[in-house]
């Protein structure tokens, strides 16, 4: 992708002029998005990202830039534009040779997607379709999704680190709508991974796609949820988004270094209630979130957040490391080429208890049971988080009653974390796409069935 | 600029490989941006990027491709895709390309102001800027950001029907966040500036203004749940606007059954008092410009006129279908993937009254000043929304204490019918990517969600 003899020049460059670390990131990515409308292939796009970014630190201050020109003189040039406006005078030492660390790939990939037909991607599109219009009348419109994409990065740095990986990935979106009279609702069902085409033999594409229509048909017929505080259930998988935007967000070092986050200053400390224990695991094979390497080039490893409820790591990338005085969590991540890498999730759940689902419902006199859930968002410097339930019910007496729509749950994360009284056994994960500083990411999220035993639901009264 | 032998490449080429008409895109844009925390700069960047995208049609279907490596290998492998996936396309719409107008502007949006800036006025203006914010307050103990930026974008389409349309454009901005403590609550401020010359950025207003944000939310509470007369502060009246116009009002979505509204017009669906224009030619708004990304020539439009609604958004396929012209709405994000129907600045004509005077007309009830979570609390296609709020209590036509822990939900068409009073303070949205120019609007009886 770039002779390591210019990689070199730009990085010498970046100290002769001031820097004391600089790291050039280079990536090709091939990417393929196809959406299918009831049934008809309504668009494809491919397309080739190719470009490289450089980042120069002098103490904490950093620099970056990025250019689709790799040739040697724009790169050296942007590099000693970057270094000189750190105000840096670093002595200039040179760089080592390059090493190459010997990295696991934990993560084999069978069917590449830059090598198989487009009309075999449509078939388990159509497959898709199928299977979201055997489920309803109410059933109006069916939109599926289909995108993969094959990354390519080379990582260089002044500490003689070279390093390359790929991460393949693919993704089938479902979305429903269902209507009845006059009212339109739908519902989504995105189930991705870092696997290649290989990965529609591992579930049963048709039956996946009957889960949003069976949604947004149940929730068209439903009531708006009720308005104020309630203990609410929280179904496994995507449900913990929960934790992703209530704690996840203010755990990253990008809040923490500035003392932005309600969780700055905590390590140690009980933060949650003794039955939540979280982790950060970018090395689950093939996983969505997963990489061998961060965007840093630095190997993954878990990472344990919380513990019985103690607060024991953050998420921390080089930089904000050196402001925290801490290691790199191999938590640097980013979009692609155009973004510096900051500290971000990767795979992040809450992690297995031991109630069964149908317990934790009994256990409960009234409140909100969120089936399913969509995207949040978060303050990190306040706690203050939203999101969606997608898919509700009313728990009355023990028991699953009525279907609710349309309910936004809100809360401020260290609170609830400690109001989290019922941990259930059957842990799950989703994929998600995260957006922060360093653009949107993939990112797994996950829990088993939790009880929060208050939150504010924002329904109608 | 793309230059002509390229084109001319890769025109040629596809006609080759079997597509009857065939458009390029191209954009290069510069971005600028740097940050100060605690009294030094903490990070900066500087960046250009171009690439190319390249439509196909052949008997009225489309395929897409777009590249950032411009060589041999990858102009035939950006053919061969686009080639492919228009092969693969059944949509029962009929892709046409735009012939006609030439439109070369370089002046109308381009100032070329801030390029011409040396490094050390944005140094001391985000770092200047820092400084007001800790002192326009004493509780305030952060500043996380302030943050400087400029970009500039320069657009090229030409396709084998003669068109050859060139824009460029520039703009620049400001952004502060600050957190303010009383020792038991933190708040965050936000509050940005922006325009198309830096000599007219206000640096001091702006770290004010976000400082005195945050410190006036602090001592917050929550509510009781119930119905309020409520005020939707202009930024948040915008937020809703930016996310619910553009479905709405799309052609596609309306052809498709997927907006709330449908395709006649002249149907009243918001109060008299709301008119609502897409005007993609204000000065002071980033997001202008001359044409769309089909190389259509943007004009005005009114959407809602007192209350009735009057044209959609349509581009060249949707407008095929309704027998009508297209208004100029296909935008793309960047040169990658395909255009969609969007306004350009969502326009609200402005109303008599001061906010003040519309906290004494509501006399009790709550002012929203800012929501959360639009991308997942809100439902374009049906209109609904449940979402994370905040805002200030009013009491006897009084502004009193800082209110959190609130949602708000309702559907968009409610909200345009139960307009009461409409503002006369108009503010412009950063381009995110659509700019919205909107006052606060006084609403009545809307759910309230709280703690009580």
């Amino acid at each position: 992708m770039i002779d390591p003899t210019i990689a070199a020049a730009t990085l010498e460059s970046a100290l002769r002029n001031g820097a004391d670390f600089a790291e050039v990131f280079v990536e090709l990515k091939y990417t393929n998005e196809i959406s299918m409308l009831n049934g008809r292939i309504e668009s494809a796009v491919s397309g080739t990202i190719y470009g490289a970014g450089i980042r120069v630190f002098s103490g904490i201050m950093s620099a970056y830039g990025h250019t689709n020109d790799l040739r040697i003189d724009s790169m050296t040039e942007l590099a000693a534009r970057l270094a000189r406006s750190t105000g840096g005078s670093s002595p200039g030492v040179s760089i080592k040779s390059f090493e190459k660390p010997e990295i696991r790939n934990r993560h084999m990939v069978f069917l590449n997607p830059e090598e198989v037909e487009l009309s075999e991607k449509a078939e388990i599109m159509e497959l898709a379709n199928e299977g979201a219009n055997s489920v309803s009348d109410l059933v109006v419109q069916v939109l599926i999704s289909y995108l993969d994409s094959v990354q390519n990065v080379t990582i260089f740095n002044t500490d003689g680190l070279e390093v390359n990986d790929q991460r393949v990935r693919t993704r089938l979106s479902i979305r429903s709508v269902a209507e009845s009279e006059g009212i339109k609702e739908t519902a989504s069902y995105s189930p991705g991974s870092g696997m290649g085409l290989e990965f529609y033999n591992t579930f049963d594409v048709k039956e996946a796609a009957r889960r949003p229509s069976r949604m947004a048909s149940k929730m068209v017929k439903s009531r708006h949820a009720p308005a104020g505080k309630m203990p609410v259930v929280i179904s496994n998988g995507f449900g913990g988004v929960i934790f992703h935007e209530a704690c996840g967000h203010a755990l990253e070092a990008t809040s923490v270094a500035k003392g932005a986050s309600v969780f700055a200053g905590k390590l140690g400390q009980r933060v949650a209630s003794e039955v939540v224990s979280a982790i950060d695991d970018p090395t689950i094979p093939n996983g969505w979130g997963s990489a061998s390497i961060d965007d840093e080039g630095k190997e993954t490893k878990p990472n344990l957040l919380i513990e019985k409820g103690i607060l024991k790591s953050y998420m921390v990338d080089r930089l904000n490391g050196i402001k925290m005085s801490m290691e790199s969590t191999s938590s640097g991540r980013r979009q692609d080429y155009t973004f510096p890498p900051t500290s971000r999730m990767s795979n992040t759940f809450i992690m297995a208890g031991n109630m069964l689902p149908e317990e934790i419902i009994s256990a409960t006199e009234y409140g909100l049971y969120a089936k399913s859930l969509g995207g949040g968002s978060v303050t990190p410097s306040t706690g203050e988080y939203n999101f969606a339930v997608t898919e509700g019910y009313l728990i009355n007496k023990g028991r699953i009653t009525e279907p609710v729509r349309g309910a936004t749950l809100i809360g401020k994360g260290h609170e609830t974390l400690q109001k989290i009284d019922l941990v259930g056994s059957d842990l799950a994960r989703e994929q998600g796409m995260c957006g922060s500083a360093s653009g949107m990411i993939p990112a797994d999220v996950g829990q088993p069935t939790i009880r929060v035993s208050e939150l504010i639901v924002g329904g109608r009264s | 600029m793309i230059n002509k032998e390229l084109r001319d490449k890769i025109l040629s080429m596809a006609s080759r490989k079997g597509s009857e008409m065939s458009e390029i895109f191209f954009r290069s844009s510069r971005s600028f941006t740097i940050s100060a925390h605690k009294g030094k700069i903490e990070k900066s960047s500087d960046s250009i990027s171009a690439g190319l995208s390249l439509k196909t049609v052949r008997k009225g279907k489309a395929g897409f491709a777009f590249t950032e490596i411009i060589d041999d290998l990858h102009v035939e492998m950006l053919v061969d895709k686009a080639i492919s996936n228009m092969q693969l396309n059944d949509s029962d719409y009929i892709e046409t390309l735009h012939s006609g107008t030439r439109i070369q502007d370089d002046s109308s949006y381009y100032s070329g102001r801030y390029e011409e800036l040396p490094v050390s006025w944005a140094v001391d203006t985000v770092l200047e800027m820092e400084k007001t914010a800790h002192e326009a307050d004493p509780r305030i103990v952060l500043v996380p950001e302030s943050g400087f930026g400029f970009f500039v974008d320069e657009t090229t389409i030409c396709n084998s029907q003669g068109l050859e349309n060139y824009h460029r454009k520039d703009g620049g901005y400001l952004v502060v966040i600050t957190v303010a403590s009383d020792g038991k609550q933190h708040k965050t401020g936000f509050a940005y500036d922006l325009a198309r010359e830096p000599d007219r950025l206000e640096h001091n207003k702006t770290a004010r203004r976000a400082a005195s944000e945050s410190s006036q939310k602090l001592g917050a509470k929550s509510v009781k749940s119930g119905k309020y007369n409520i005020i939707l502060r202009n930024d948040v009246f915008g937020s809703l606007l930016a996310t619910f116009i553009p479905t709405m009002f799309s052609a596609e979505m309306v052809q498709r059954g997927l907006s709330p509204i449908s395709r006649s017009s002249e149907d009243r669906i918001a109060s008299e008092l709301l008119s609502i224009y897409d005007e993609p030619h204000l000065i002071e708004s980033l997001s202008s410009r001359p044409f769309d990304d089909q190389g259509v020539p943007t004009k005005r439009k009114a959407l809602i006129d007192k209350g009735i609604q009057k044209s959609l958004l349509y581009d060249l396929k949707t407008a095929k279908k309704d027998g009508v012209e297209p208004t100029g709405n296909a935008l793309k994000n960047g040169y990658k993937g395909q255009t969609q129907i969007a306004p350009i600045n969502i326009s609200v004509e402005p109303g008599e009254h001061s906010l003040e005077e519309l906290i004494e007309r509501t006399g009790s009830g709550i002012l929203i000043t800012s929501v959360e979570g639009l991308h997942s609390g809100a439902k374009p296609m049906s209109g609904e929304f449940s979402l994370g709020a905040q805002g200030f209590l009013i009491e006897d036509g009084k502004k009193t204490r800082s209110v959190e822990q609130i949602t708000i939900a309702s559907d968009i068409l409610t909200i345009f019918r139960s307009v009461e009073a409409v503002g006369s303070d108009r503010i412009f949205s950063l381009p995110m990517p659509r700019t919205t120019i909107t006052p606060s609007v006084m609403v009545s009886e809307v759910d309230i969600a709280g703690s009580g």
